[in-house]
This record gives C-alpha cells, sequence and structure tokens, in this order.
C-alpha cells in the first residue's frame, strides 16, 4: 500500500471522526477516508494540503455518518438565527472591548483546559490499558520509623515461584525501568528502558506501529518508541536494524530493533523509551535469577481469577522468608496483593521502579487555586463590561419590549450574545490549550497533550465550563436588561443606579483577584530564593557530584581534578541529596526491636568537605582501621526517633548484623521539603577504600563554569560513557528546587496575565463611565473647571473603588499564599506583608495611570463636541 | 409501471456500481465518476448517496476480506440487486422511448 510513514492523517482529527461517527461504519468509512488523504499524496498533493483535505472531509461527513440526526424545529431555528444575527451586529459595534473579553477569557479558558488535562492524567491513569480486572500488583510491605510502607519492588526470584508454584495465576510478569546506554556505530545515546518479562506485552498493551512480538524473549529484541527510532535511523525502516545496549561499563548486549512502538500516553505505569526483555539483560550481566540474594528488584504484577486473590496472596507470603534470608540487609514484613488499577499516589508507594506515576495533589491544589482567580478575573470583566454596556442599549431593549418582545425573550438573547463570546474564547482556549501545556508542563520535562486525553471527557468538559461561563458572566446583565420597564426608558427616566453599584463590587472582585494572583506570584518567586538559601545541613554551594558509576575511574580522576588550581576533592559510596537517592537501607537493631535506617558509606574528607556539622561527641578518626569497623556517626532524629529524644552518643547498636558504636551526632540533612517530608535518621559509616562511586568536587572561589568545563574535558579523557556530574545546589532538593524555580516562571507569568486582564478591564470601565458623563464633563468645562479638578472628579470615584480592592486583594493574596505554601512546603518563606501591599500599590497606581488615560481624551477635547451629541 | 424513486445522480452512481462490478467502493466510484464525467465530487456525498439506495433495496453491500491494504481496514463493497437492474432498464427504456417521440421539427433550428 502507498504507505507513506512519514506522513499521516491528522490524530485529532481521526478521534473527532471516531467519536462522532456511527460505530459500524467506523472501520469502512476511516479505510476510506485514509485511502483519499494518502492517494492524494501520491498523486503529488503537498502533506499540509492533503491534511487540509482530511479535516475538510471529516467536517463535510459529519452530517451523513453521525450517530444522530439532530431534529430541526423550525421556530427555534428562526428565532435562534436573528438572535445570532443582533448577537453578531452588536459584537462588531463594540468589536474592541469583544476582542479584549475574548482574548482574556481565551486565555483563561485555556488554562482551565490545561488544568482539566491535567485532572484527566490522574483519573484516566492506566485507562489506556484494556481488561485490567484480572490483573494485579505485589507489593512488598516494610517498616520505616514505625510507619507501614508499600513498595512496589520485589525480589526477582519470585517471579519463577509464581509461575510454577503457587496454583490459580494464569500469568506472571515483571517489570522494572532504568536508564542503558545505546550504541549506534560509534555514537552514545542515553535512553530510558523498560525491561520487562515476555509475559508483559500480553498482558498489557503495547500496541506496534509495526514490527511483531514475535521471539520476544527467545532472542535479543528491543523495541523502539517511535521518537526514538526516528532519533536513531531518521526515515529509514527500523525493523531489523542492529544495536548494542550497554547496562554497566562491560555489561552489554547486541539486539535487533523487533519493532517500533505507537505511543502510549504519559498516564500509564509502564513508561520508557525502549522495550526490551529481562532475559536479555539478566544474561548481559550475568545474573541468576532465582538467586534469592542477587539483590535484583522490580515490580511484579499477576493475571488471576478474582476469587482467587486471598488465597494466592497467602501462599505468596511463604516466600518472605526466602526473601529475607537472601536480604539480610532488606527485610520485609510481607506481601500484598492489590488489583493493578488501585489509585495510589506517587507518594503512597516508597519505592517504584518504573517510570510514571500519578501526580502528587499538591500540584493540583496551587494550580487550581491560582487558574480559577485568572478565570474568575476574566469572567468579571466580561460581566462588567457588559453591564456597562447595556446602558448604551437601554432603547433598544426599550423599542424591542414595546414591540412586544417577552421579558424571556430579551433574557434569552443577552445570554445568547455572551454564549457567542465564551464560545469564541473556546476556540481560542482549544487552539492554545496545547501550547500552554507545553510551556508549563515543559518546564518539569513532561508532555501531557489534549490529545492524549479521552475526547469525550474534554467535550463535556468543555461544554460544561461553556454554560457556565456564559452564565457567570452572562446572568447579571442578562436579568438587569430583563427587568427594565420599556416606558420609562423611552422617557429616559429609567435609574441605572443599581448598575453602578453591581459594577462597582464586580470590579471589587476583579481587582482583589489579580492583586492576589499577583502578590502570590511575588511570594513564590520569594519562595524560591528562600529554598535555594535554605540550610540544608550541609553547604551545597560550588560542590559538584561526580556520578563515575562504579569506582573503577575513581583513582584516576581523582589525580586529575586535583590538578586543576582552586579544588578540594573527596569520595564517598553514597552522596547526599535529591530525596537520598543514593543512600542505601539497612537493618537497625537496637536491643530486640528491628527498623530500615537510612545509610551512607562515605569516604575520608567527605565531612569536612560538605561541612557537614558535628553537635556532639566526634567526627571520623580517619586514619584508624577500628573506626571503620566499629564506629558510626547519626544525624540528631536519630536519637528522636530511636532514643526517645535522649542524646544517643556512645550508644552500641547493630547496623546490617554488626556492632557499632555511636562517635558523633551531626546535624540533620534536609533534602525533601514537601509538607510530607521528615526528618530521616541517618547513619554515616567511614570506608577508606579508594574505591568509591561518587567523587565530590569543591571549587573555592574559581569560576564555576571553567570548573565545570574542565571536569568534562577530564571526564571525556577517562570514561568512556557520557558525563555525569551535576552542581549539588541542583541535586540537593531533587524535583523539589526544580519545581520550585518552574513554578516560579509560572507564577510570575499568570500574575502579568492576572494584572493585564484587571487594567484592560478597568480601563474600558473607564471609557464607559467617562462616555457617560461626557456631558457633564463638558458642561464642567464649559462653566470654567481646570483639567487638574476634571481628573479629581472623575477619578474620585474609581478611587474608592480601587482602595477597597487593595485591602481585600491583599488580604485574600496574603491568606491564599500562606495557605497554598503551608499546603506543598514544610519549608517556606514567611510571607511577607510589605510585598504584598506594594504588589497591591502597583496594581492601584497602573489602574489611575489607565483611568487617567481614558479620561484624557474627552477632558482635553473641544466641549461643543461633548455637548452637541446625540 | 411502479413507481420508482430514483434521483439522477442516485441514477449515475448505480450505474457506477455496475460499471465497477466487484471493485465497487466508495474510493473507487469517486474516481470512475471523475474519470467518466470530468467533474469533482467530495467522498461524503457518494457515501451518502451510496446508503441511501441501500436503504431503499437498490444495493447490498458486504464488508471485503482484511488485506494488508489500508492499515488491515476493510472495505464496504457494493453489488446491484435485481429491483436495481430493473429500474435501470426502466428508466433506460423509458428515456429512449422518449427521446424518439421527439418529433424531429422540434429539434431542427432555421439558420440565423
Amino acid at each position: 500500500m502507498s504507505f507513506d510513514r512519514l506522513h499521516n492523517p491528522p490524530k485529532l482529527a481521526l478521534r473527532i471522526f471516531r467519536w462522532y461517527c456511527r460505530p459500524e461504519r467506523v472501520e469502512e468509512l476511516e479505510g476510506d477516508l485514509e485511502e483519499v488523504f494518502f492517494r492524494r499524496l501520491k498523486n503529488g498533493g503537498s502533506a499540509w494540503q492533503a491534511k487540509g483535505f482530511f479535516w475538510w472531509n471529516i467536517f463535510r461527513c459529519y452530517k451523513s455518518y453521525a450517530r444522530t440526526k439532530t431534529q430541526n424545529n423550525s421556530i427555534m431555528t428562526s428565532l435562534f438565527k436573528s438572535y445570532f444575527k443582533l448577537a453578531l451586529r452588536h459584537s462588531w459595534k463594540n468589536k474592541w472591548s469583544v476582542l479584549i473579553n475574548v482574548t482574556g477569557l481565551g486565555i483563561a479558558l485555556s488554562m482551565c483546559v490545561f488544568m482539566y488535562t491535567l485532572y484527566a492524567y490522574n483519573f484516566e491513569f492506566d485507562d489506556f490499558y484494556q481488561d485490567t480486572d484480572d490483573l494485579y500488583r505485589i507489593h512488598a510491605m516494610t517498616f520505616e520509623n514505625g510507619q507501614e510502607r508499600r513498595n512496589e519492588t520485589m525480589p526477582i526470584a519470585l517471579e519463577d515461584k509464581l509461575r510454577n508454584e503457587i496454583a490459580g495465576i494464569e500469568a506472571v510478569s515483571s517489570y522494572f525501568a532504568r536508564n542503558v546506554n545505546i550504541k549506534k556505530g560509534n555514537e552514545f545515546f542515553t535512553e530510558y528502558a523498560g525491561i520487562a518479562s515476555t509475559d508483559l506485552v500480553d498482558m498489557f498493551e503495547m500496541p506496534l506501529s509495526y514490527g511483531s512480538y514475535e521471539g520476544f524473549g527467545e532472542r535479543p529484541l528491543i523495541y523502539l518508541e517511535k521518537p526514538l527510532a526516528e532519533k536513531l535511523f531518521g526515515d529509514e525502516v527500523a525493523l531489523g536494524k542492529e544495536l548494542t545496549v550497554y547496562f554497566g561499563d562491560a555489561e552489554k548486549v547486541e539486539v535487533t530493533v523487533g519493532g517500533v512502538l505507537d505511543k502510549i500516553p504519559l498516564n500509564t505505569s509502564f513508561g520508557f523509551n525502549l522495550l526490551m526483555n529481562q532475559r536479555d539483560y539478566l544474561q548481559a550481566m550475568d545474573m541468576d535469577p532465582n538467586d534469592w540474594s542477587n539483590k535484583r528488584y522490580e515490580g511484579q504484577y499477576l493475571r488471576l481469577n478474582a476469587n482467587r486473590v486471598e488465597q494466592v496472596a497467602k501462599e505468596i507470603n511463604k516466600y518472605v522468608k526466602l526473601q529475607n534470608e537472601g536480604h539480610e540487609e532488606r527485610k520485609i514484613a510481607g506481601f500484598e496483593v492489590v488489583p493493578f488499577i488501585t489509585k495510589l499516589n506517587a507518594d503512597d508507594i516508597m519505592y517504584r521502579k518504573y517510570g510514571n506515576g500519578r501526580l502528587r495533589p499538591q500540584v493540583y491544589i496551587i494550580f487550581t487555586v491560582l487558574i480559577s482567580m485568572i478565570f474568575l478575573t476574566a469572567c468579571f470583566n466580561l460581566a462588567n463590561t457588559s453591564m456597562a454596556l447595556i446602558a448604551k442599549r437601554l432603547k433598544e431593549i426599550g423599542i424591542r419590549k414595546t414591540l412586544g418582545s417577552g421579558s424571556k425573550q430579551i433574557l434569552l438573547q443577552f445570554l445568547f450574545e455572551m454564549g457567542i463570546i465564551s464560545f469564541l474564547a473556546f476556540i481560542i482556549a482549544l487552539l492554545t490549550a496545547n501550547t500552554t501545556s507545553g510551556m508549563i508542563m515543559g518546564l518539569f520535562g513532561a508532555n501531557f497533550l489534549l490529545q492524549d486525553a479521552n475526547l469525550t471527557g474534554i467535550i463535556l468538559f468543555v461544554l460544561g465550563f461553556l454554560l457556565f461561563t456564559t452564565f457567570v458572566a452572562g446572568l447579571l446583565p442578562a436579568l438587569y436588561a430583563w427587568r427594565f420597564q420599556p416606558i420609562s426608558i423611552i422617557r429616559k427616566s429609567v435609574k441605572l443606579k443599581g448598575v453602578n453599584w453591581l459594577n462597582k463590587i464586580l470590579t471589587i472582585a476583579q481587582y482583589s483577584f489579580s492583586i492576589a494572583v499577583l502578590a502570590a506570584g511575588i511570594t513564590f518567586s520569594q519562595n524560591s530564593d528562600f529554598l535555594k538559601n535554605l540550610d540544608l545541613g550541609y553547604t551545597d554551594e560550588s560542590v559538584f557530584d561526580l556520578d563515575l558509576g562504579s569506582s573503577e575511574y575513581y583513582v584516576q580522576m581523582k589525580q586529575e581534578i586535583e590538578q586543576i588550581p582552586g579544588v578540594v576533592t573527596a569520595g564517598t559510596q553514597n552522596h547526599l541529596g535529591n530525596f537520598g537517592r543514593y543512600s542505601s537501607q539497612k537493618t537497625l537493631e537496637i536491643d530486640t526491636a528491628t527498623h530500615d535506617v537510612r545509610h551512607y558509606t562515605i569516604g575520608p574528607g567527605y565531612l569536612d568537605l560538605i561541612e557537614l556539622e558535628i553537635l556532639s561527641g566526634r567526627g571520623f578518626i580517619e586514619e584508624s582501621e577500628a573506626e571503620e569497623k566499629e564506629s558510626i556517626l547519626v544525624t540528631k532524629s536519630f536519637g528522636d526517633a530511636y532514643f526517645d529524644g535522649n542524646d544517643p552518643l556512645h550508644q552500641i547498636v547493630k547496623i546490617g548484623g554488626e556492632r557499632k558504636t555511636i562517635v558523633g551526632v551531626v546535624s540533620d540533612i534536609i533534602d525533601d521539603v514537601y509538607e510530607d517530608s521528615e526528618l530521616t535518621p541517618t547513619v554515616f559509616a567511614l570506608t577508606r577504600k579508594a574505591e568509591l562511586r561518587h567523587l565530590i568536587v569543591k571549587a573555592q572561589g574559581a569560576n564555576l563554569s571553567e570548573i565545570e568545563d574542565r571536569l568534562k574535558l577530564v571526564w571525556s579523557q577517562n570514561i568512556d560513557k557520557p558525563y555525569d556530574g551535576v552542581l549539588q545546589e541542583d541535586l540537593a532538593l531533587g524535583d523539589a528546587g526544580r519545581d520550585t524555580k518552574n513554578l516560579q516562571k509560572i507564577f510570575v507569568a499568570m500574575a502579568i496575565l492576572g494584572g493585564f486582564l484587571s487594567i484592560v478591564g478597568i480601563f474600558s470601565l473607564a471609557k464607559l463611565n467617562v462616555a457617560k458623563k461626557i456631558k457633564e464633563i463638558s458642561v464642567r468645562k464649559v462653566l470654567g473647571a481646570s483639567i487638574k479638578g476634571l481628573f479629581y472628579t472623575i477619578n474620585r470615584s474609581f478611587v474608592i473603588v480601587l482602595l477597597l480592592s487593595m485591602i481585600v486583594g491583599c488580604s485574600l493574596g496574603y491568606f491564599i499564599s500562606d495557605a497554598v505554601l503551608g499546603i506543598i512546603y514544610k519549608y517556606y518563606v514567611d510571607v511577607s506583608a510589605v510585598t504584598i501591599a506594594i504588589s497591591g500599590l502597583f496594581i492601584l497606581i497602573i489602574s489611575l495611570m489607565a483611568i487617567t488615560g481614558a479620561v484624557a481624551a474627552p477632558a482635553n477635547a473641544n466641549p461643543v463636541k461633548g455637548l452637541r451629541e446625540e | 409501471m411502479e413507481n420508482i424513486k430514483l434521483g439522477n445522480f442516485e441514477e449515475l452512481v448505480l450505474l457506477l456500481v455496475g460499471v465497477l462490478y466487484e471493485k465497487a467502493y466508495s474510493v473507487n466510484i469517486v474516481d470512475e465518476y471523475e474519470k467518466q464525467t470530468g467533474k469533482k465530487i467530495n467522498i461524503s456525498a457518494i457515501h451518502t448517496v451510496l446508503y441511501r439506495l441501500e436503504e431503499k433495496g437498490f444495493l447490498e453491500s458486504k464488508l471485503s476480506e482484511s488485506t494488508g491494504e489500508r492499515g488491515g481496514k476493510r472495505k464496504r463493497l457494493f453489488y446491484l440487486t435485481p429491483y436495481a437492474s430493473r429500474a435501470l432498464d426502466e428508466l433506460a427504456s423509458l428515456r429512449e422511448q422518449l427521446r424518439y417521440q421527439i418529433p424531429k421539427q422540434a429539434l431542427t433550428w432555421k439558420e440565423g
């Protein structure tokens, strides 16, 4: 077939088609439309032309293929037609204010749509896999600091037992993911590999774009995600190509490409760039899969009959003993079997061995609060301007009522007009949603777009929101228009007092929100700086961590790097930072109780280099052999956790089965700043072996980027792997540090947007207000009022509104920032009242300038013009 | 003669289905239409007519075997029913009869 791999019909169009088309005809019609598309390409049509026609066809075909046909009611149709015409005419007359409203609302809604995709990410998590009813996960339960923890890390040796010794299990698969280096020719690529048992592709959908799973598990095959295939082979067909995958420096396997995967959405449990078989991995690593002490852990998944779950769970627990004998250092309390689709947050699982998890709920809270505020600002802005515009349309309403139009119809028409504005805004929102999402999510290195979410959900959400906006922004003006008596309108005796009053409340609300958003934005920026300078218990300034991966390069690297002037180095096996990423867990025994405790094995000089403070006792005596065997340092929280807050100095405990004396207590290490983080009791032990994995480099007073260049150079001369060094500042708080920086950017952007909407809002309000008062201004001018006096009179009413909103907005901003920060972080900056007051003043001044601008034109104009009008 | 409800365009499509026998599915019909008449047509128009003709009993259809073409998606092939063949015959003969009943004078025009 004339299958052009480069160009495919637009995905979104296809999805829309599948959504509306009658299910029994989808296959043939989709085939036809695609064939037309490819024919057009083959006949020399350009790709964008073919795509355009494809979209056109999708829309053209709606009438004939849709599930149900809409029934036409002729009276309603003509009524709506005339509403539509009126609304268009009216919008055209006020095109600028409509344009501003549509853009503002559009951008605010686009954030709401983004918000929706974030929610969809979680509640559609793993929806991609079908028929998961009979699939289960196994968790290993451990106790840490007295708390029960779930780990989705199972000993690899369990797999064979599950498959062969327990009745009722229909299929078993293991999965874990890790970075590997792929070698193609002479080039290296670091990619994220999913390593799975053969059964995984039967249990979970992993659709292939081309290729097949035949032979998976029999010979070394590799399956690439499409972007990776394109990166490696460009336009060529990847099937059958040969690659080398490196797991370590020498551990490698020659693989053949068995296929290219279709896109799997980000919100699925198994996230990877490439898929390989566990058998090949174990062979390359020279590991016995049935050895209980091989220290290999992974997620394990079962397919079994629902009524066998309890029995199977009981039988699996037989192997707890085998596991604990094999892994002295990491004992578990038991196994549990839970349905695959169990909704567990990333935080509920302590250790997991695969790419994707659900999002932290904190992410939602913060975005929801801010986006709703911006959204409401935009809505109020819309309501505000339309209320003000009604004053201009009083005569229209009066005449229509006189000619027999019912109140209901007037109400409907106003709502309809609002509906059109929000509909236009929605088109903008949908068009920009992916850009918004890309800009926000891209900062976090993720990409979850509109088309990855379920289409029906999106459409329902959009419709619901459309109605909501229409009502929030449209109901008030519409109700107003409805109430007027035609006779008083024509007589010009109608009082608009209520309108002004409502306008003021709306303006205050709108202003308060934008001041609050701005204040929150600035506070978040300050918080980011606060976290950057937070005392972590050790120094993270000018410190590089080079993760050598293994110890073989250590001596050579250390020697060469110490040649660089202004540099000190130290080595360690486990390095601090990033949620304790490099730490190990060891069993701690005090009297008869056992606990899992975080453990760092460090090299000589390490504590001095990172400036870890010794609170009591002493540091390590680095020349002593006995020190290595018998002494440990612990953090302050260790005493709190295991010695009821007493000083644990000189106590004797067992770590990993060996007796150790606590010779010193050091300050606690902060490596997580989120609200639920706790200071983790930590043990340090000394090793004098020169073979260490991390080389820590501290640059004293030298230029950091210069030093980093030198480090990279030394690395490339010694190690045949990509450079893996990082500045401790970036590593110390792991994702939290990065997230904070990104949140800062997002908040500043949102604050600017909120402020912009408000200023634009008050500008159009001022203009309308001035237009109403044009006669007053002219008469005053004729009677000799100075321009200054005019500004004063007109600004006076606004100043009261602005001052009120400043008070409301500042307090709102204060409480919201404090509450949001408190929900997310454990350590956060004190919200400063001064900052918030300044942001309030800032908005106030800018607004006064906008108003003055609006008043300037009529105040300076010839009063004759103003008086001659009408 | 019974009342056959068949539009002009519908008749044309019926004829094309007959011409393309065994290969009559929408995309081919569009091609054939463009080739025979020299006019462009959108595929959705053809689809609408095909399904309507099937409803009226002029056509019957079945899904083809799945092949490597079109990413394994099947095509819907259309066939004429006996009713269609009778209708086409009747319409053709009606037209022919009427054509020959036109007096010659009606078709001659004086020059100038």
